[in-house]
Order: C-alpha cells, then sequence, then structure tokens
C-alpha cells in the first residue's frame, strides 16, 4: 500500500517526463520540416516519438490528477493553485488527446501540409507546455518554489467563469467534438 | 476492441479507488470524524501500531448543565519528531464510531484551530517536544460521559496511534442564580485580520463581567466588559495584522455565586479560500472538451484528409475505365472527319477494319 502523495508524486513524474519529451519532439519535427535540422529520420523518428509520448502522457494523467485531489490536504480545492492545476492539467489533457486523435486518424498526411503541421505542432507543443506549467504549480504548492517563479504566474487567481458560460462552454465543445469525430470517421479509408 | 476498451476502463477505476483508499500522511483537515477515522484516514487500521507518546488530559471548569468547560490535552514524546504532523481526536467512547461528544449530547463551542471540530491537525515544530491543544463544550443535558484523547501520527512509514485513559465528566443541574453565560451562547472563533473585534458575551443572573485575555506566552491582560443590552456584555479584543490566536475568558458576578468561564480561542486569519467545486469540475471538463473539439475541427480544415475520398465510390473511374476499353482508338489521335464520338465508340472498330482491308 502506498500513500495518495506518494502515488501522485509517482504519476506527475510519469506524466510530466512524457510530456516533456513529446513537447521537445514536437519542436525537433517542426526543426525537420522547415530544414533547419536535414534528416529524413531524425523526422520520422521525431513524429514516432512525439506522439508516443503523448499517449504514454495522456494514460497517466488521471491517475496524477484522481490522486493528487485524493492527496491534497484538507477536502479537495483548499487553495486557489488547486484549481488552476485543475485547469491547466484538463486543458493539456484536451490539447493532447486532440493531437493524438489528429494524427491517429488523419494519418501522416497532417504532417506534410504546411498549416496543418504548424496546427500538430502547436497542439502538441501546448500540451506539454500546459502540464509543465500544471507541474510548476504544483512545486509553488508543495514546496513553495518553482523554476518558474521567474515568470510571477498568478498561480493565486482563479478565474472561475459561471455554471452557465461553463454549461455553455461544455456544449459548444461536445458538439464540435462530435461533429469532428463523425467527419473523421466518416472519412475512414475502410 | 471493445473487450481491451473495458478492460482498460475497469483497470482505470480500480486503480483510481486505490489512491482514495490510501493513507493521507499529510492528514485530510480538521473535522468532526469517529475514531474509525484514524484508520482510514490515516492508514491502514490493521497496520497501525501503537504510539509511545504520552497524552495528558484536563478539565478546567465545573460541568454544569449548558456551561461550558475546556479539556485541554498535552502529548509528548520523541516519536512525535518523525514526520511532525498529528491528528488528535476528542471522543466519548472507543468502540470507533459514534463517539463523537455529539453523539454524546456534549456540544463543541471552540477548539484551538478556530474551529467547532473534535478533530485537529496540528505540528510539530522543530525543537518542539510537545504538542498542547483544548477544546470547550458544553454539555446539553444531565449525563455522565467519559472524554478520551486519541492521536495518529507517522514515523518510520507506519501509521502510528494511541488513546488516552478515560476522564469521566457527570454534569451537574445549575445552582440557584449562578452567574452564567446563556444557554445559547456560541462564542465567535474566528476573526479577520487587521481589525479590531468586538466580542459579545450573552450572560444570566450577572452584574458585572471582567475580561481576560491573553496571547500565547504573554501575559494576561484584564479589562472590563460593557453592558450593552439586557444581559449582553461586549468588550473589544484588539486588531492583529498576523495570524494567531487570542484566548480570553469571562468571570462572571452576581447576586448567586460567581463564575470564571473557560478560555475561548479566537483565531485571527485570513478567510478561508471557498469554491464551488461543481463549478470547478465543469469548468475543467469544458475547457478539456472545448480545446478538443476546436483543435480537431481546425486539423480537418486545414489538413488534407478533408480531401479524402471514400474507397467505395468508384462509379467515375469505373465507367472511365469502361469507357477506354471500348472504345477504339483513333487514327492520327484524331476523329475521322464527320464522325462524332459516339458514333466513333460503336462503329469505329469498323472503320478501322475497313481502313485496314483497304490498305492490303
Amino acid at each position: 500500500m502506498i500513500s495518495s502523495s506518494t502515488f501522485h508524486v509517482i504519476s506527475t513524474e510519469l506524466v510530466v517526463g512524457s510530456f516533456a519529451m513529446s513537447g521537445l519532439c514536437f519542436l525537433l519535427h517542426a526543426l525537420c520540416r522547415y530544414e533547419f535540422i536535414k534528416s529524413k529520420d531524425l523526422s520520422n523518428i521525431t513524429d514516432n516519438v512525439a506522439h508516443f509520448a503523448l499517449l504514454f502522457g495522456i494514460i497517466a494523467t488521471p491517475f496524477a490528477i484522481f490522486s493528487g485531489i485524493s492527496a491534497s490536504p484538507g477536502s479537495g480545492f483548499s487553495t486557489p493553485i488547486l484549481v488552476n492545476k485543475m485547469f491547466l492539467s484538463m486543458t493539456g489533457l484536451g490539447l493532447a488527446i486532440a493531437a493524438l486523435i489528429s494524427r491517429w486518424k488523419l494519418g501522416s498526411s497532417i504532417l506534410v501540409e504546411r498549416k496543418s503541421m504548424l496546427i500538430q505542432t502547436f497542439t502538441g507543443m501546448s500540451a506539454s507546455g500546459f502540464m509543465l506549467l500544471t507541474a510548476s504549480a504544483g512545486g509553488s504548492f508543495a514546496r513553495g518554489e518553482s523554476l518558474l517563479d521567474i515568470f510571477s504566474l498568478p498561480y493565486e487567481m482563479v478565474i472561475l467563469m459561471p455554471v452557465a458560460i461553463s454549461a455553455i462552454l461544455l456544449i459548444s465543445g461536445l458538439a464540435s467534438t462530435i461533429a469532428a469525430l463523425w467527419k473523421i470517421l466518416g472519412k475512414s479509408t475502410v | 476492441m471493445l473487450r481491451q476498451i473495458r478492460i482498460l476502463f475497469v483497470i482505470t477505476i480500480l486503480l483510481s479507488l486505490s489512491s482514495f483508499t490510501q493513507a493521507n500522511p499529510g492528514g485530510v483537515g480538521d473535522g468532526v470524524f469517529d475514531m474509525q477515522c484514524g484508520g482510514a484516514c490515516h492508514g491502514d487500521s490493521s497496520l497501525n501500531q501503537t504510539s509511545s507518546a504520552t497524552i495528558l488530559v484536563q478539565v478546567e471548569g465545573t460541568p454544569y448543565l449548558d456551561q461550558p468547560i475546556a479539556i485541554s490535552t498535552v502529548i509528548s514524546g520523541s516519536q512525535l519528531s518523525y514526520s511532525g504532523d498529528l491528528g488528535i481526536f476528542l471522543l466519548t467512547d472507543t468502540t470507533g464510531h459514534s463517539d463523537t461528544p455529539a453523539d454524546a449530547q456534549w456540544d463543541i463551542l471552540s477548539d484551538s484551530n478556530g474551529g467547532t471540530n473534535n478533530y485537529v491537525e496540528g505540528k510539530l515544530l522543530a525543537g518542539q517536544d510537545n504538542f498542547s491543544t483544548s477544546w470547550t463544550i458544553k454539555p446539553t443535558s444531565l449525563t455522565a460521559t467519559t472524554f478520551y484523547i486519541s492521536i495518529h501520527h507517522g514515523g518510520d512509514d507506519i501509521p502510528y496511534f494511541a488513546i488516552s485513559q478515560g476522564l469521566e465528566i457527570e454534569v451537574l443541574p445549575i445552582p440557584e442564580n449562578l452567574a452564567r453565560l446563556s444557554s445559547d451562547f456560541t462564542p465567535q472563533t474566528t476573526r479577520p485580520l487587521g481589525e479590531a473585534t468586538t466580542v459579545s458575551i450573552e450572560t444570566e443572573d450577572v452584574s458585572s463581567v471582567k475580561v481576560e485575555w491573553k496571547v500565547e506566552g504573554s501575559s494576561i491582560n484584564t479589562i472590563i466588559a460593557n453592558s450593552s443590552s439586557d444581559g449582553v456584555w461586549e468588550f473589544t479584543a484588539p486588531a492583529s495584522n498576523q495570524p494567531s490566536a487570542i484566548q480570553w475568558r469571562a468571570i462572571l458576578e452576581g447576586e448567586g455565586p460567581s463564575q470564571t468561564t473557560p478560555w475561548f480561542t479566537l483565531v485571527a486569519q485570513e478567510p478561508p479560500f471557498e469554491v464551488d467545486q461543481s463549478a470547478v469540475y465543469i469548468q475543467s471538463f469544458a475547457l478539456f472538451i472545448f480545446v478538443l473539439g476546436l483543435v480537431l475541427s481546425i486539423q480537418i480544415k486545414f489538413s488534407n484528409g478533408g480531401h479524402l475520398e471514400k474507397q467505395w465510390e468508384q462509379t467515375e473511374q469505373v465507367l472511365q475505365n469502361q469507357l477506354s476499353e471500348t472504345v477504339p482508338p483513333l487514327p492520327n489521335g484524331e476523329l475521322p472527319p464527320g464522325w462524332n464520338m459516339e458514333q466513333w465508340q460503336w462503329y469505329g472498330h469498323e472503320y478501322l477494319q475497313e481502313l485496314e482491308e483497304g490498305a492490303q
């Protein structure tokens, strides 16, 4: 038996490591595509590693989120940092899943076209950025300091929308996700 | 595929549940808990070991019906310094359930952390070898109750547990004309930082009230409370610019026997962070699903996938193939004069045959 906080440390290390590697590979892939680095092998490798690392990070993220809630002192969201961590990690998770589905269902063509390649790279790197911000907030919460403190990020400020606005966002998000998935699956080459 | 998803789902649920049922070495926060929670919240009760800590319990005040008394405890022992975190329960039996003061018809008016909980958490600071805490409670019925103090703390990756000897308290009826606090008096336990606080004391059979207050580690200050209305007395506690606690007690005098209340704790603290948890969860999920849908929609728009063709839609290709198979090749790449394409498709081969025979 291990405690929630130990399990949280294990899962967050997996998440942060995976997403950091994924973000780095997305960056390298973009550099290859723009021929700042001229290596076809590296282009293929970074494509594979970026997306597999993303998949691994996605699998570990729910464990990190729930063990984090369980390990936090008091009940649930006792400080603004914990609320911001929840928002950042869920946004990062959404971006990561979107990047993975795009690559999986739309194929390598999204890395050939310039615009879609840029969107894919931006999405993957944003997912990594959000997860690293989440980890930084965790450091500020647990130890009172973090590497990103140099940016004086406003972790103590919570932007909590009214439930009605969240519900509208949720419904529009669900609608656009279902429509997009319908379109993607409808275009299956089977 | 469905089977694999089902297995993954079950494993995920099991792993998630396990994280909720683990020990909480960082504590769970103050609250009203049965002793059973000590096993569930601080470690597996089957793994608990007995702590070597010493627990001293004291009662201050006479336990009259509806009148407050204080129960204070001092916990000491070298094992406490392993983690420093300490959870302390005020209990009314040792069965593990239905053992809070409320279960024995006692109200908690204040605890030393500024709440009204039977379970409080504390931290042993470096260099300290003991920890003190107290509760102000009042009986709501004429009864005899045995109180216990139970503690939980960590160390060596093992949860430790200890419980004090029982301390029996028998509630007495109120003597006639006893100068006393009103039975519905509830002391203020918290206040904001940086503001002087006017504290009201509701009394019965009282003609004058003297208040003693102190900050931990300093001397006692005495002030005379002013009567604001019939039976209600007020005094002003000085402002505190830092999170801290003052303790105060009232010396009540009247025609009958005088009485000194137990020490009440008034904690100055920043207002606690409160948030609607369901709103946080809804917004989190909304952000998740919104960015997911947004990125997928944009990718579909810009990717080559938008021009993907359905492989089963082959009508045009088949027609073209059929056409290329049935139409005879054009002589010199163009239709003979006077022919159209439809005529050529059906009769072109005869024209070519005649052309070949003429040439021979």
